[in-house]
């Protein structure tokens, strides 16, 4: 060692710039050092090796500029040989990187190279000084008997801690930490003050540390090795050196990770027998002959002989159970508080008495061990002379006095002190055993996720931990007043076993809810008599059980059994089981809302399949354009596996001529064993293979049920089930089977009874029919509303096919009238214009109004179509004008003059307004009255007449346009408005029309704030009249 | 030789009264029915007519229904052999197929030219002539 071998302090100096060395060297020198010098790191690592070592310093220039290595790279290959060497690193630069290199490199300190050496120089010096004082200390520190003796046996880490944070030293407990860098962390310097500012000096140690009590989380510095925090060293002192500057601290603390496994160590270190025996040792040495001394248990009371001298034939017994002693037991031995000598009575308990071997004694002494309250042992000497002796020499026993009074209870004390630790210690070895053995399992727990399985899987876990020899698991059935085991560990015997509540151990728990200790079960009042009888007798000796409660209720019950004898439960175990029982039913619950969870996944997922599937058989059908396959795929989509998954499927159609329901398709099976042998049939088939093949099926009935319903017609007037939905349009589920037989009987003889749902196909308009969908073949023939609901949405896709082929159908009629309509004009017009170009006529004012007439014709045909176009798209816009009312008119009439001269009908105009202009758009207000005085002549038989006529009032204007034609039947007044309508007489007589003239005038009018209202009589004529409100006026 | 007498049975007026002039102006004789029931009426009481001029969307019998009452009823017996030409806006309609097959001419309406229709009526009177003579 360097510094302890000689006196003097060996200083190496290297450095290239021979001016900086020698100043170095000659002020080290003076300070009265033994100085060596180099110029290089090589020959600084040679000369080391030269002198083995034996060097307390090395000052270090960092830049070695002739060498070919640098201060740093020697620095760290010197430590690694020889860490006891305090190199001092002199840098040039004075940055953080190059100082954290050379402590890196192993550099006990490191200085700033001032400019002005001799700065740099009286640093070293002064760091030379504090090491040599350090160096003291710590070698003072390897004689203390503190750290030699105190501090191994307490585990405890005890370092000096310098200014850079570095562990000088630790305890031979921590010699893994000595001459080594361990790290420490930044708090240390906080630390560092308190324990300079505050501590006082230590009893224990020549450096005069101080425990400082309480640890204090400011205080605390964190010791590392590697990554790890090994210790907290929680307490400081300064360490001075002799001019009383504050050098380093002495610091010491606990262990960190594993304090809990070193208390039980130091606990155990104690072998708490031996420490019996020395209490007995010293009874001997005050002269008695014979000492026992017994342990007292609690539950239940026994007797353990542990140590005894003086007793030839003493073999500690077995502990034996009192419980049956209880009497005796409580007169005899623990009556008394104080030690007490006893003389033979005669009335000595025998069993008692062969126990503690005194039966041939007439006079001994009993010694209570106490432990804080309460009694936990007992000694109990005597004077027995133990022989053997030469017969009738035998000598008189010394007679028992309480001369040794006192020091038999300081004995005591110290016995009981030993028993109490000793409990103490199982007591926390058996709790870290749990706790580590439900660590490891706390995984695994978490992992089942099946109540069953968990259960199973507890009982060997708790018999594990409690080191016992069986359990079981008991279900709680409060109604049936029945608990019965349903699990068991090397319990095979009681398996299904049933008590009842309040009956042993397990019916006891149940009804109590209260966990239960029964050592020595067969001799406890709560035993159940069911297991005194073979082969249950002796099952086991001792048993713990735990309620498991879930939701309020006791479920389980959970029970611990040991066959040993000497096996006796003590309450930690029984909260360790509890505390174990309440984790597997937290579990339980997991896994409860796990299940719910997957079920509630699953049933998302049925309905996303379902939902799926609707749109798929949608696309189909509505891209498909056979009705019948429409209907077959439909139903397809309801009863697969991949759809809607009804048994059965039935569809029924209204036929309007016959005013009845019409059976249009079935799919599904009529027997149970026709639907195993279709479902496993088409079982692998997607619903696309299944929608394909049905639009393959040959037409007419394809299986005994199709052909059934086909057959059915139910009239709609008829009461029902069936007609009900059809009539309201409404989905109606009948749970009840009961119910078809009665409401329909036709139905229920060709499907039976079982619950069922009639599903409307509801178009825009009107109801189509309806689908009837049952789950006949299923486990559960029960129907779910929110099956149902994908029902309805099937049934609409399918009335919505019907009602886009309905819209398509009217589309194309009204296409092909209205170029009909646009034709006719034309064939008036296109004769005309050829003859006359041909020369076969010649023009003439009937020709042109011929001509003119058709083009008026076709003109009001296109105007009135574009109008409504506007009016339909909310684009009709007025462009409103002061024009001349009797302009109007004159100009309507001019237009329909030839088309009412063709047919004899006297045309006139009344005019009555007093003021002629009226503010209106006047093309749109004539387009209205023209296609009004169009209609009038086309419902004005020949030879009739049409009147236009205008007036006004102080609030309105009004336009009457008065015909002698056919009227209009009452049943169709109130749709005349109505696009498209013709009405019977328009049929009847084929007069022309396009249904819209008289909504696009109403539009019109009704854009101009007014209202067309009419009056008609069939046979008579009708009046329309217009009413426009003047601006300005209210109504 | 009187002029020959020609029915037209029509349900519109503009479309009635060109026919009407087309085939005064070259000197047949026209009368002019607005609906079957009117063209049956006048075939009922007047047995003179030479050829029939028959649009198909006529009401309440259209005008093929019109022709087979024509053909097949008592009433008619003396118009069995009448020649026929359909005027039509509904050229492609199925029921006129029967009444192409049967050699009777199906006018499209407007006419491709108006020469069309009254050299189809002069045709058919034409055809119909030594028969009748017979």
């Amino acid at each position: 060692m360097t510094f302890t071998d000689s006196y003097a302090t060996h200083v190496l100096v290297v450095d290239d710039d021979d001016l900086g060395r020698n100043i170095l060297a000659g002020a080290l020198s003076q300070a009265g050092y033994t100085v060596y010098s180099v110029d290089g790191g090589e020959r600084a690592i040679e000369y080391t090796h030269q002198v083995g070592g034996k060097l307390d310093f090395i000052i270090m220039d960092q830049v070695l500029r002739l060498a070919e290595m640098d201060g740093i790279e020697a620095t760290r290959q010197i430590h690694r040989q020889y860490p006891l060497i305090r190199t001092i690193v002199m840098t040039l630069y004075g940055d953080g990187e190059t100082s954290r290199a050379a402590l890196k490199a192993g550099a006990y300190r490191y200085v700033f190279r001032s400019p002005v050496l001799s700065e740099a120089v009286s640093e070293i010096v002064g760091l030379i000084g504090s090491a040599q004082a350090l160096a003291q200390i710590e070698n003072d520190l390897r004689d203390s008997f503190w750290l030699n003796h105190v501090t191994p046996q307490m585990n405890m880490a005890v370092g000096i801690v310098d200014r850079t944070y570095r562990v000088l030293y630790a305890n031979p407990a921590q010699d893994a930490l000595a001459g080594r860098k361990t790290r420490l962390g930044g708090i240390c310097w906080v630390e560092w003050h308190n324990a300079v500012q505050q501590k006082g000096p230590c009893p224990w140690c020549p450096v005069k540390p101080v425990f400082d009590g309480e640890r204090n989380d400011s205080t605390v510095v964190p010791l590392f090795r590697g990554d790890d925090v090994r210790h907290w060293l929680t307490n400081a002192s300064p360490i001075m050196d002799a001019s009383g500057n504050i050098i380093a601290a002495l610091k010491w603390g606990e262990d960190v990770t594993e304090r809990e496994k070193i208390h039980m160590q130091a606990l155990e270190a104690q072998d708490s027998d031996e420490r019996l025996k020395a209490a007995l040792n010293q009874i001997r040495q005050l002269g008695y002959s014979r000492a026992r001394l017994f342990e007292l248990s609690e539950n239940p009371p026994q007797l353990i002989g542990r140590v005894q001298f003086g007793s030839l034939d003493w073999d500690p017994p077995k502990p034996k159970f009192l419980a049956s002693l209880d009497h005796a037991f409580n007169a005899t031995l623990f009556e008394y508080r104080t030690p007490s000598i006893f003389h033979r009575t005669g009335e000595e308990n025998p069993v008692l008495d062969t126990l503690t071997r005194r039966s041939t004694v007439n006079e001994w002494m009993e010694i209570p061990l106490w432990s804080g309250s309460e009694i936990i042992g007992i000694i109990e000497i005597d004077n027995q002379l133990i022989g053997p002796f030469p017969p009738g020499r035998e000598p008189q026993p010394h007679p028992l006095t309480n001369e040794h009074f006192d020091q038999l209870l300081s004995i005591a004390g110290y016995a009981a002190r030993a028993m109490g630790e000793e409990r103490q210690f199982y007591e926390i070895s058996r709790r870290l055993q749990f706790q580590e053995a439900l660590r490891q399992t706390e995984t695994e727990l978490a992992q089942i996720l099946d109540e069953n399985l968990l259960l199973k899987w507890m009982i060997p876990q708790a018999v594990n931990f409690l080191h016992a020899s069986g359990g079981s698991l008991s279900q709680c059935f409060p109604e049936e007043d029945q608990v019965r085991i349903l699990f068991t560990e090397h319990l095979d015997l009681l398996e299904s076993a049933t008590f009842a509540y309040g009956e042993g151990l397990n019916g006891r728990v149940a009804e109590s809810g209260q966990s239960l200790i029964l050592n020595d079960y067969y001799r406890t009042p709560e035993h159940s008599p069911k297991l005194d009888i073979p082969p249950y007798q002796g099952l086991f000796q001792s048993a713990i059980a735990a309620p498991m409660v879930m939701n309020g209720k006791v479920q389980w019950v959970l029970a611990i059994v040991d066959k040993d004898p000497s096996r006796a439960f003590q309450k930690y175990e029984l909260e360790l089981l509890e505390y174990f029982s309440r984790r597997v039913v937290v579990a339980i619950q997991n896994a409860g809302y796990f299940k719910e969870i997957k079920q509630w996944a699953a049933e998302l997922e049925a309905l996303a399949r379902k939902l799926r599937a609707i749109n798929e058989i949608s696309t189909y059908i509505q891209g498909e354009e056979d009705i019948e396959i429409v209907l077959r795929m439909a139903l397809t989509g309801v009863t697969s596996g991949d759809g809607l998954r009804f048994s059965r499927a039935m569809l029924f159609l209204l036929d309007r001529d016959r005013n009845l329901l019409e059976g249009r398709l079935a799919i599904g099976p009529v027997t149970r064993a026709e639907a195993d042998e279709t479902w496993n049939r088409v079982k692998y088939d997607s619903l696309s293979t299944l929608l394909h093949e049905a639009r393959k099926w040959p037409s007419g009935a394809h299986d005994p049920l199709d052909k059934q319903i086909r057959q059915a017609r139910i009239p709609v007037v008829s009461p029902g089930m069936l007609t009900e939905s059809f009539c309201k349009g409404k989905t109606i589920l009948s749970d009840d089977p009961s119910v078809l037989r009665t409401s329909d009987p036709k139905l229920a003889s060709l499907l039976g009874n079982h619950p069922i749902a009639f599903i409307p196909l509801n178009a825009k308009s009107t109801t189509l029919g309806v689908m009837i969908v049952d789950n006949l073949f299923l486990p559960d023939a029960a129907i779910k509303e929110e099956s149902l609901r994908l029902a309805e949405m099937l049934a609409d896709q399918v009335a919505l096919r019907f009602d886009n082929q309905m819209l398509l159908k009217q589309l194309e009629d009204r296409f092909g009238e209205i170029a009909h309509e646009l034709r006719s004009p034309l064939f008036p017009l296109k004769t005309q214009i050829q003859r006359l170009s041909e020369g076969q006529i010649k023009a003439s004012r009937e020709v042109y109004d011929q001509v003119l007439a058709s083009v008026v014709t076709l003109e009001s045909l296109v105007t009135e179509m574009l109008n409504l176009k506007k009016i339909e798209s909310g684009q009709l816009k007025l462009n409103k004008a002061n024009v001349s009312l009797r302009m109007i008119t004159r100009r309507v009439t001019a237009l329909y003059r030839y088309s009412a001269h063709t047919k004899g009908i006297k045309l006139t105009t009344r005019n009555r307004q007093k003021h002629e202009l009226i503010e209106v758009d006047e093309e749109r207000l004539f387009n209205a009255l023209a296609a009004m005085v169009d209609n009038a002549i086309k419902f004005t038989p020949e030879g009739g007449s049409v009147t236009v006529s205008t007036s006004e009032s102080d609030a309105e204007w009004k336009i009457q346009v008065i015909d002698s034609g056919y009227g209009i039947p009452l049943e169709e007044q109130s749709r005349i408005f109505e696009k498209y309508f013709r009405g019977f007489i328009a049929q009847q007589k084929g007069i022309d029309g396009n249904g819209i003239g008289l909504l696009v005038a109403k539009h019109i009018v009704n854009a101009h704030g007014g209202n067309i209202t009419f009056t008609s009589q069939a046979g008579k004529g009708s009046t329309f009249t217009i009413l426009i409100p003047k601006p300005g006026s209210k109504t | 030789m009187s002029p020959k007498r020609i029915l037209i049975a029509e349900d519109r007026l503009d479309h009635r009264k060109v026919m009407k002039d087309l085939l005064f102006s070259v000197g047949y004789d026209v009368i002019l029915a607005e609906n079957s029931a009117e063209a049956e009426e006048i075939l009922r009481t007047d047995s003179g007519i030479d050829l029939i001029v028959l649009d198909y969307a006529l009401l309440p019998d259209n005008g093929v229904r019109l022709m087979q009452k024509i053909k097949s009823h008592l009433a008619f017996r003396c118009y069995r052999q009448i020649p026929l030409i359909f005027v039509t806006a509904y050229p492609e309609n199925e029921d006129l197929v029967a009444v192409k097959n049967r050699n009777i001419p199906v006018l499209s309406k407007p006419f491709r030219h108006y020469q069309d229709f009254l050299d189809a009526v002069k045709n058919q009177l034409a055809n119909q002539a030594p028969k009748k003579g017979g």
